[in-house]
């Protein structure tokens, strides 16, 4: 029997053996657990496809802050997605690209991508791993093609080191590239705002925020879904179409004009810190934006019947708002040093 | 010696094990499928001036379309798919115009594929080799691939530069421009082990501009998103591919 057991082992190591795999000069990868907070719906990001690791977060932040990935080396994912302004552009309505241009629409902050199946103001993009290509090849953002930058991170010893660690290999493509910029970016989790605490019982709210909380529950909170802030649907909230942008939202995917001027739902998370608002940041402040709805609202076929009476907000009821707006700020994402620049 | 039998057992177990996918490939029999192009009778010609259906004058110079989702029907019925099949075919390009694909042993009556990307692959985030986005056939602000790409010149052409640009994709509801291509043989291909078979397809450019429809150039001159006009011109490229000979 034990001669048998020995003759079946040595069988397993020639299996073993049999199974070709370079990964012998290979250092193994280590693995980063995902964290969906508590009572969130689940991540609906593919995680199985792309797993976190520690070598392919650090590759995704070294690209999302290398301007290598624009044309004149000037714009990095980050000139447009700042952390102090939840990864939106800071008191800006649009964001400036390549040689002066500007952008159709205000930068998106980037919190919580591992939630959303859909990216953009009108959810053209279908993957979060094949969103970083749309600002890389925007002549008005990057203004970049797929295979220079590709060609340039190949030249980078650097890299071709750190594409080894992360994917086992040196060799540098678009899939590589984009799936370690979304490892980076599902790391941008923001769910430790005041509001979360509260939520979890480690804080209480004070006495505007509480106000604020039970109107937002009351007058917002259908379409700004808790707890992402967001029910991710688009949606035209009577504002009109600026003449000489002529954006008309997710109609631009779809074309059919039932979705004319409809924009997706953004969330509210990080609020304060992510000024301007609206796809094309034309408000400067939240105030604005609250009296948008109070008495800005243009009705034409597509406004949402939620919004098409207009929402009666009082001066009372704005600065309640904002005071619960102010505990959506998630200070822990906005100093966390391991999103920050390198 | 029971010891010994189970000592030739495990040796079997592991050569067996050690096959893989050489035991499969050792019954695929590679086919060729070569791709002609053509305006009208005459090979396509990049950068020289042809005339269309509408009698309209244009000089196409860039040609490029995916193939996709190769199957053949064989003469009982079966079908035979063969996974992960996609070819970036390119005028500009002659090792493109040119791919095998493999066979089991049997009578094939039938080759189908698509023209275009199937709308799994447009949705499953970035693909590599002939998907891969950095071929420039994919839109980036409104996911997914250009199925086909035709680009020239008509001076009848009322956009900047007198340019013809044809982009064609879209894989949603109301938009998918995805088209099938079935060409049968008349006398069934006997694919054996030993077998080397050619199969010469011949693509005409000129239908992009007729068949399902006539098109315009003075007022269809462009169109680089899915839509109407993309439509129109997928129904019409979708018979632009004939069977020329086989070879073996």
């Amino acid at each position: 029997m034990r001669g048998f057991l020995s003759i079946l082992s040595l069988g397993v190591l020639l299996l073993l053996s049999c199974n070709k795999n370079d990964s012998t000069t290979v250092k193994p990868v280590t693995p980063v657990s995902f964290t969906q907070p508590a009572g969130w719906p689940n991540a609906v990001y593919n995680f199985a496809e792309n797993p976190l690791t520690e070598e392919g977060i650090a590759l995704g932040k070294k690209l999302f802050y290398d301007g290598r990935l624009s044309k004149d080396g000037q714009f990095p994912c980050a000139s447009c997605h700042q952390q102090d302004a939840a990864f939106g552009t800071f008191a800006h309505d649009l964001s400036h690209g390549f040689n002066n241009s500007h952008t159709l629409r205000n930068a998106p902050p980037l919190q919580n991508l591992a939630w959303y199946s859909e990216f953009h103001h009108d959810g053209g993009i279908t993957h979060l791993d094949l969103q970083p290509l749309a600002p890389i090849t925007n002549p008005v953002e990057m203004a970049e093609t797929i295979d220079n930058v590709l060609n340039k991170l190949r030249a980078d010893a650097t890299y071709r080191m750190m594409f080894t660690a992360a994917f086992g290999s040196e060799e540098i493509n678009t899939k590589r590239m984009t799936q370690a910029l979304s490892q980076f970016m599902l790391t941008m989790v923001s769910a430790d705002s005041k509001y979360d605490k509260v939520m979890r019982g480690e804080s209480t709210f004070n006495l505007p925020e509480s106000l604020g909380y039970d109107i937002f529950k009351q007058k917002c909170a259908s379409c700004h879904k808790e707890p992402l802030f967001t029910d991710l649907s688009y949606r035209n909230t009577g504002i009109p179409m600026d003449a000489v942008l002529q954006d008309k939202g997710r109609m631009r995917i779809t074309q059919n004009p039932a979705d004319s001027l409809k924009f997706r739902v953004p969330s509210l998370r990080n609020i304060m810190v992510s000024s301007y608002y609206g796809h094309d940041g034309r408000f400067f402040d939240v105030y604005q934006v609250l009296e948008h709805y109070n008495s800005g609202v243009i009705n034409g076929p597509t406004t949402d019947p939620l919004v098409k009476n207009k929402i009666p907000l009082s001066n009372f009821e704005k600065g309640q708002l904002v005071a619960f707006f102010t505990a959506l700020t998630d200070s822990a994402f906005l100093k966390n040093k391991k999103l920050a620049q390198p | 010696m029971k010891q010994l039998a189970s000592l030739f057992l495990i040796i079997i177990v592991v050569a067996l094990g050690c096959r893989k996918k050489s035991d499969t490939a050792a019954t695929d029999v590679p086919v060729t499928i070569s791709i002609q192009h053509a305006a009208g009778a005459a090979p396509l010609q990049l950068g020289t001036q042809v005339t269309i259906a509408s009698g309209d004058p244009v000089t196409i110079n860039v040609f490029k379309y995916y193939l996709s989702n190769f199957s053949v029907v064989y003469d009982n019925n079966e079908e035979q798919k063969i996974p992960d099949s996609y070819f970036l075919v390119d005028e500009a390009n002659a090792t493109s115009k040119s791919f095998s694909i493999p066979l089991k042993a049997g009578q094939v009556k039938t080759l189908r594929f698509w023209i275009g990307v199937d709308s799994a692959r447009n949705v499953s985030g970035v693909q590599t080799g002939a998907l891969d986005p950095a071929n420039g056939m994919f839109w980036t602000w409104n996911s997914g691939y250009i199925f086909a790409k035709l680009e020239g010149r008509s001076f009848v052409s009322t956009a900047p530069l007198q340019a013809v640009t044809y982009h064609i994709g879209g894989f949603r509801t109301g938009q998918n421009a995805l088209r099938q291509v079935s060409i049968p043989f008349s006398t069934s291909l006997p694919i054996t082990a030993g077998s080397r078979f050619n199969i010469i397809l011949q693509a005409d450019a000129l239908k992009w501009f007729t068949d399902a429809a006539n098109i315009s150039i003075a007022t269809e001159s462009t169109t680089m998103e899915p839509g109407a006009l993309a439509l129109k011109i997928a129904n019409n490229y979708a018979n632009m591919f004939s069977l020329k000979e086989v070879q073996y």
